[in-house]
């Protein structure tokens, strides 16, 4: 229902997009032709007008003529040492500049990299948690034992045995997306709102720590997550 | 220990400092050097000859800022700053819109995009000498490009180049068509380094088309945008080659740049001390346009 209505505009918008482009093209490419055209004309046929341009004959004789004129190379040659004197200077000079940069570069670069894949480690793999989590246990337990009743319990059972920290409900959304489900799909076989799984697809891409979707399946496939034989978690396809 | 370690530590670390700031400078020495040669004496030793009249030839005397005071009152000079001006808006939108627009419509990889790519690109290596030559051949009345199809219409041929009103936008036309090349490119390299799950995002909000565009793509290239406009500005400032190519500033000075003015000046009157001050003004100019573009841009992300 939706798609053919939403195609019609965009077809037409193509349309204007491709008359643009082609009257733009012309525009830039017809001075350049002009001059092609010009440069293959005689020129006391030109001093006289440029009527017969769009008509043959056509001639070489004036690249001949540029061709025979020795002195052309010379100059050909004048502009290849300047343009290569001037890249080599300019690299020369530039790249001593930036090597100045290097030692920071990877020193920030390999501080991050520990950062980054130790404390995704230590949260995705779950075998060992970070002495924080351990102390943050404690002080939970204890305030409980004072009667304190809003203390966040973290993560159910369930999620505590899936991989990477998943809810079950993230879990049965990534096996629907490693299937190449879209999200009006992915609604209509768990029987939620397109929005709410959107929810759980924006939180299972942070908790894996990927981009996109693609990513996702792809680091779900890589981590044994999902694997090619599973069955489908719910109805089958319709 | 740990205290004592790393009290230890500290002037070790900060000799290692020092001997990486020392081999730094080495690295950076002969950049600072040529770049004091050429850029940062020329710009002192400019400044100090527009204090004088001088010709080159032996004759200095220091006038303090007389020929300042000269340039103010000069019509011709403040003409080439109105044409400059002029100009410049004539230009830097254009290039800033239309590189936008052929960027968006050609950031995919269908093979019709990489050859129009090609072509607007086309244009950009070519010298300035090589533009204005294929650009005169199309709008002289006397048999050019255009002066033939409007005769073929029936219509007279227009002098774009000396026509008064007509010179101006002629030569932006001219540097439009030769300089969309690079702000293109550079929007491209934008447009790709707008991360794919914004749009991801957008899409499964069912955001369409133009709302994408507006909310999503002109945002995440804004900085690509500041920098566009502001070497446009500080390029198209600079115009020279094709007013002293296509128009010698004629007629009667309606396409006088501030460029072409000094070069009058300095090189055909030799009047050096006073050209170098009209390019001290060109520069403030140029430094406070693209300051204020600068500036402008950051206050608006505030």
């Amino acid at each position: 229902m939706m798609v053919p209505s939403n195609r019609m505009p965009g077809s037409k918008r193509n349309w204007a997009l491709g008359v643009i482009l082609t009257i733009s093209s012309l525009a830039m490419a017809a001075p350049l032709l002009w001059t092609l055209l010009l440069s293959l004309k005689p020129n006391d046929e030109l001093l006289r007008g440029t009527q017969t341009v769009f008509s043959p004959p056509y001639t070489l004789r004036n690249y001949a003529d540029i061709l025979g004129h020795s002195a052309v190379f010379g100059w050909l040659l004048n502009s290849a040492i300047v343009s290569l004197a001037v890249t080599f200077g300019v690299l020369v000079l530039s790249s001593l500049a930036l090597w100045i940069r290097a030692p920071a570069l990877s020193r920030v670069q390999s501080d991050l990299y520990h950062r980054v894949v130790w404390s995704r480690h230590s949260r995705t793999i779950g075998d060992h948690r970070p002495a924080s989590d351990v102390h943050a246990a404690i002080v939970r337990r204890r305030l409980r034992e004072r009667g304190v009743r809003s203390v966040p319990r973290g993560p159910n059972e369930a999620t505590r045995a899936n991989p990477a920290g998943l809810t079950s409900k993230e879990l049965e959304v990534l096996q629907l997306l490693a299937q190449g489900c879209s999200s009006a799909q992915l609604a209509r076989r768990l029987h939620r709102s397109p929005k709410t799984v959107d929810h759980h697809v924006c939180s299972l891409l942070e908790k894996l720590g990927v981009h996109s979707r693609t990513e996702a399946v792809a680091a779900a496939y890589a981590r044994g997550i999902v694997s090619v034989h599973q069955p489908t978690p719910t109805q089958p396809a319709d | 220990m740990s205290a004592h370690s790393a009290a230890a530590a500290a002037p070790r670390a900060w000799s290692a400092a020092a001997s990486e700031a020392r081999s730094g400078l080495f690295f950076v020495a002969p950049y600072l050097l040529v770049f004091a040669i050429l850029l940062i004496y020329p710009l002192f030793s400019g400044m100090w000859l527009s204090l004088h009249k001088d010709d080159l030839f032996g004759g200095s005397e220091f006038i303090g800022l007389e020929n300042y005071w000269r340039l103010m009152r000069d019509a011709v000079f403040l003409r080439s700053v109105r044409n400059t001006c002029y100009f410049v808006l004539l230009t830097v939108p254009a290039l800033a819109l239309i590189g936008l627009g052929f960027a968006l419509a050609l950031n995919n990889q269908t093979r019709r995009s990489a050859v129009l790519r090609g072509l607007f690109f086309s244009s950009s290596v070519l010298s300035v000498t090589i533009v204005t030559l294929i650009w005169r051949m199309v709008l002289i009345p006397d048999g050019g490009l255009i002066a033939a199809f409007r005769t073929k219409i029936g219509l007279p041929p227009v002098p774009f180049l000396s026509d008064a009103h007509l010179a101006l936008p002629a030569l932006a036309i001219v540097t439009i068509w030769w300089c969309i090349g690079l702000p293109m490119m550079l929007f491209l390299a934008a447009l790709q380094q707008v991360p794919k799950d914004l749009y991801e995002a957008a899409a499964l909000d069912n955001a369409g088309r133009w709302r994408t565009l507006i909310r999503i793509t002109l945002p995440s290239i804004r900085r690509t945008a500041v920098v566009v406009i502001v070497i446009e500005t500080i390029l198209q400032f600079q115009l020279f080659g094709q007013a002293q190519i296509m128009t010698l500033g004629g007629p009667n000075n309606a396409s006088l740049p501030i460029v072409l003015f000094i070069y009058q000046i300095g090189f055909q009157r030799w009047d050096i001390g006073y050209a170098a001050a009209a390019s001290e003004v060109l520069f403030c100019i140029i430094l406070l346009a693209a300051m204020a573009q600068f500036f402008v841009a950051r206050g608006r992300r505030r």
